[in-house]
This record gives structure tokens, sequence and C-alpha cells, in this order.
């Protein structure tokens, strides 16, 4: 064998067009702001109507983070996600109807202690019902698809009518906090306090799972746990135990999200869970399947579109999110951020 | 052979309804690197994913420095000590090569002594640290993955055709790191089907064929003996 000759590495610049590449789904969301802003007549109508779409988006986001990570980690397709929406809202609301007086008082401060709780209850018990969950449906039909999509659905048709023995058939309506009523008036634009909390909450939790995933040794197992499993076991991590830890912290986001949902629409049903889940599908297949950063792009794009159509062509907004991960997946076949997957 | 690191002893293992190990039996010495090789489908990648725990072996033992493995989990396998470099090299391309090898120490991160050492081995990892895996060159993907095998210290290395489909350049800077790596007193076992390279590196030698190891012996003798290497592997040197 000869001696090694230097195999010294060269870097050439790829051409602009090849760099920005990767940064196109993230000029997204400021150019549809900006598509609406040309579309919609009123400046007011477009700022409200933005605001709007972005606290829906980041709602969206909140309950489909986990449920992407769930998927691009174990290949597994959850359809009983919506259970722990649902759950989440009930659990919530009935913490908030109990702290009737914190919620009812006219102070900020009592009114964050009392969602907070509400979250931490809704959380608690979504991400214990998660961990029974995986364990009880999901671990058998590991790898089998057709499986999974059947015995999730059941555990959501279970999930559904346990809602009901516990707390009826009838919805319930939830007034938001005293607080977090109304709204403000910024550049001659009602801007929805909740809505504004809803958005500061959203994007704080993206920072966070951000931060976890890109400066912690558990999110780098996730990250790499998303493309590689195996490879990752024969590292010496316990991609099982990651695994569970992931679905639990999924479910237990989509509780927060089912609590923030409710005040959102301010009446829980059983199936609401169910009913939001065409819109997390939408935004979990458009983001790439396993992208946090996608699941993130995603939802807000679909949040404003839903909005805009809304306003601009009522017909057109139960076909708008269709129509875009139509055109999407026709752009991007792998979702706007694609994660690499071993073959 | 006295005290080895790493026996194998009637390993059968089956992926699906085919057999693909018949009863391995193999003694990988303490120091040094042993090559495993044989025909295609002979049963090499297999016994290193066995041996990994990637593939569950129905019978046998698997016993590394005294103590049997072959019921336990890749994760708990490799924390014993075995560091494993995989036929496709394994690499996570959206991480960058420094998280590669950061997701690769398991006391946390890597000594800068360490990356030195694989620096000075694979100057290209230097260069393209804080670069995604993903836009290394397949020669590049191949050091990342050996270099995260050889990140920390471990009892064993198994390597799985690091040459495999690369230039003759880069195979001659891994096996410069490999001889690195052995010079340091670890143990290798390593699939190869570049004979040159086999006998370049190589202490010890072991053949299989059909599931099961058919010869065992010292690289020298394997290497002179054509007659031999033609018999067991259907090689003949002047074409190797």
């Amino acid at each position: 064998m000869s001696a090694a000759p230097d195999h010294t590495p060269t870097i050439t610049r790829a051409p602009l067009r090849e760099r920005l590449k990767p940064w196109l789904p993230v000029l997204l969301v400021p150019t549809l702001v900006l598509l609406g802003f040309l579309a919609i007549p009123s400046p007011t109508s477009w700022l409200t109507l933005t605001v709007s779409g972005l606290a829906m988006g980041m709602m969206i986001f909140v309950i489909a983070s986990g449920m992407t990570l769930v998927f691009g980690l174990m290949d597994v397709l959850n359809f009983g996600h919506g259970a722990f929406i649902s759950f989440g809202a009930f659990v919530g609301t009935s913490v908030l109807l109990a702290l009737g007086s914190l919620t009812g008082a006219p102070s900020l401060l009592l009114n964050l202690l009392a969602v907070a709780l509400a979250v931490l209850a809704a959380m608690a018990v979504t991400g214990v019902m998660g961990w029974g969950f995986e364990r009880v449906i999901v671990r058998p039909v590991y790898g089998l698809h057709l499986q999974q999509i059947l015995v999730t659905m059941g555990g959501l048709i279970i999930a559904e009518q346990l809602i009901y023995v516990l707390w009826g058939g009838q919805e319930i309506v939830i007034s938001r906090p005293e607080t977090l009523k109304g709204a403000i008036t910024f550049l001659g634009a009602a801007l929805e306090k909740y809505r504004l909390v809803a958005v500061a909450v959203g994007l704080v939790l993206f920072l966070a799972l951000r931060a976890v995933l890109r400066h912690t040794k558990l999110g780098l197992i996730v990250r790499a746990g998303v493309e590689n499993p195996e490879m990752v076991q024969a590292l010496g991590y316990n991609i099982t135990r990651v695994f569970v830890g992931v679905f639990i912290a999924g479910s237990a986001l989509a509780g927060l999200g089912g609590v923030m949902w409710a005040l959102y629409q301010e009446v829980i049903t059983a199936h609401m869970g169910n009913e939001i889940m065409i819109l997390v599908f939408i935004v979990v297949i458009i983001g790439g399947l396993g992208s946090v950063e996608g699941c993130f792009i995603g939802a807000l794009t679909v949040g404003l579109v839903q909005n805009y159509a809304a306003f601009l062509e009522p017909k057109l907004a139960l076909v708008s999110n269709i129509a875009l991960m139509v055109a999407i997946l026709m752009w991007r076949p792998m979702g706007m951020v694609p994660v690499v997957k071993a073959k | 052979m006295s005290d080895p690191i790493l026996t194998l002893s009637g390993v059968k293992t089956d992926i699906a309804q085919y057999h693909i190990l018949h009863g391995v039996d193999l003694q990988v010495p303490r120091g040094g690197v042993t090559m495993l090789l044989g025909r295609n489908g002979a049963g090499k990648t297999t016994t290193l994913r066995t041996i990994m725990g990637l593939w569950k072996p129905h019978a046998g033992e698997i016993i590394l420095d005294g103590a049997r493995i072959d019921g336990r989990s890749p994760a708990q396998i490799a924390r014993a000590g075995l560091g494993f470099v995989p036929e496709d090299m394994g690499i996570f391309s959206d991480l960058t090569v420094e998280e590669n090898l950061r997701l690769a120490a398991l006391s946390g991160a890597p000594t800068a002594r360490r990356l030195e050492w694989i620096f000075a081995a694979f100057p290209a990892l230097r260069t393209f640290f804080h670069s995604p895996a993903g836009t290394l060159s397949g020669g590049q993907k191949q050091m990342l993955s050996v270099a995260r095998a050889m990140i920390e210290e471990r009892s064993i290395y198994l390597i799985d055709e690091p040459s495999k489909g690369l230039a003759p350049a880069i195979v001659a800077t891994l096996a410069k790191a490999l001889k690195d790596l052995k010079a340091r007193g670890a143990s290798i076992l390593m699939v190869e089907q570049n004979f040159s390279l086999a006998r370049a590196l190589g202490d010890h030698a072991a053949v299989m064929d059909d599931g099961r190891i058919v010869w065992a012996g010292s690289m020298a003798e394997l290497a002179q003996d054509t007659a031999l290497q033609e018999r067991l592997m259907g090689l003949r040197m002047e074409h190797a």
C-alpha cells in the first residue's frame, strides 16, 4: 500500500440560486403576508386577519410539532393525536371553570395563573395518556402503517367516548379569563388580546423547541433518530426510550394546544380534536415529515391562507388549505423542509 | 488463542425466512486487526450486525471481554465498548460533522486531544467541521464514519468494508488512520473485499462461506498461500 497522498479538500461557493434554495420556504410566510396586504383592500382588516392567521397557525403548530417528531422518529402514523387535543381541552376547561374566582378577577396575574394551572393539568393528563397510548396501542404495530391507522383511529374513538362518559354529550361553553377578553386597537385595527397571547406562546414554544433540538444532546439524539434510528442505537442510545419521551411530550403539547384552541373557540366538544386534525395533517405533510422548522412554517402558512381566503372568498375557505397542500407538494414533493431518511 | 477480546460460538441468525448464519465460531484476539473475508453473501455483514445486536441471533453465544452480550440491545452493546462503522456509513446528513462526532462521544463531548488526532488523520473533517455531513463527498463521509467510531476508546471496533466504492487516494488515507488506531493497541474486526488492503492491515484472518467460518489463521499465512485464497475466496492474487 503506497503512502497516503494529501487529500486536501477544496471549497467552491455554490451559485446564489443554490444557496437561496433552502431559505425559500422561510420567505413563504412574509410573501404571503405581502400578498394579503395587496389583495385585502383595507389595511386594518389585513392587520386583523394577519394576527388572527398567525394565532391560528401558532396553535396548529403547538399541536402538530409533537406529531411530526413522532412520525419522523418512529415512522408512526398516529391518527389518535386528536384525542389528546380534545382531552386537553376538557381537562383545561374543567380546571378553568373550577377556578372561576381567578378567571373572573380583573387581574392579569390571577388570570394567567388560572390559565397556567389549566395548561399544566391538561399537559399532565395528556402526557400520561400519551404514555399509555404508546405502550398499549402503538407499540404492537411499529412498522405496520395500515394497522397503525386502524388501531390509532380506534384509540381516538374510545377516547371520544370516554369524554362523553366523563363530561356528558353536550358541548361546553367556556369564556376567556377577564383580562384576555376584548381587543386592543393598533394602527386602527382591532386585535384580540387572546390572539396576541397565542402568537406569543407559539413563538416562545417554537424557539424553545428549536433550542432543545439544536443545542442539547437530547436534541441531537432526536434529530439523528429521525434520520436513522438504527445508527443512533448502534452509537449507544436507547432510541425506544427517546421515542416514548417524544411521544409523551408530543401528547402533552397536543393537550396544551387543546386548551389554547378551547379558549380560541370558546366552546368545546368531544370531537373538536378530530376536526382540527385535517389541518394538522396538512401542516405536518407540507412542512416535511419530521421537521419542526417545516412544521412551524407550514402552520403559519395554513393559518394565514385560511384567514385570508375566508375574508376574500368565503366559499374558497374550505378548499384553500387543500389547494395550498397540492401547490406546495408540487413545488417540494418532500415538504418545505425535507428530512433526510436513511434508506 | 489466549484471552480473546470477542468470541462467537455457534451463532445462528435468520433474517425473515432466510437462514444467514449457520453457526459462526470466531475468536478475535485482543489487539491487532482481524480481517473477516469471504465471497459476497457469505454472511460477513450479518456477522457484524449480529455482534452489534442489530439482528438477534436465535442460537449461540457472543462474549465480549468475558461478558455475554448476545441478549442485549444495540445501545447496551455499544456502551459495553463496541465502536461500529456500518457498510452504509450511517452518517447523519442533517447534522454537521461536529454534531456527528459529538453524538458519538458517549462521555458528553470529544476531548480536544482526540479531535486533534482525528483531524491529523482526516484533515477534511477539520475543514468541514461545521458543515452538514450531507454535503460531504463519499470519501469524506467514510472518513467521518470511521472518525465517529474512533472518537473515544472502545474495546473493539467493528468496521464493515471501509474501502467500498472509494478512490485509491481516499482508501490510502483510511488505511493510514486505521494503522494508527492499530498502533495504539486497538482491537479491530474488519470486513473487507479489497484483499490488498486486507493484507496490508490485517494481523489475523477468518474466511466465511455460507454463513460459517471455514478458515481462520494469520493473515501472513493466507497472504502467502494463493491456492488457499483461491479455494476459500475465489481470489487470484495476480488480479487482486
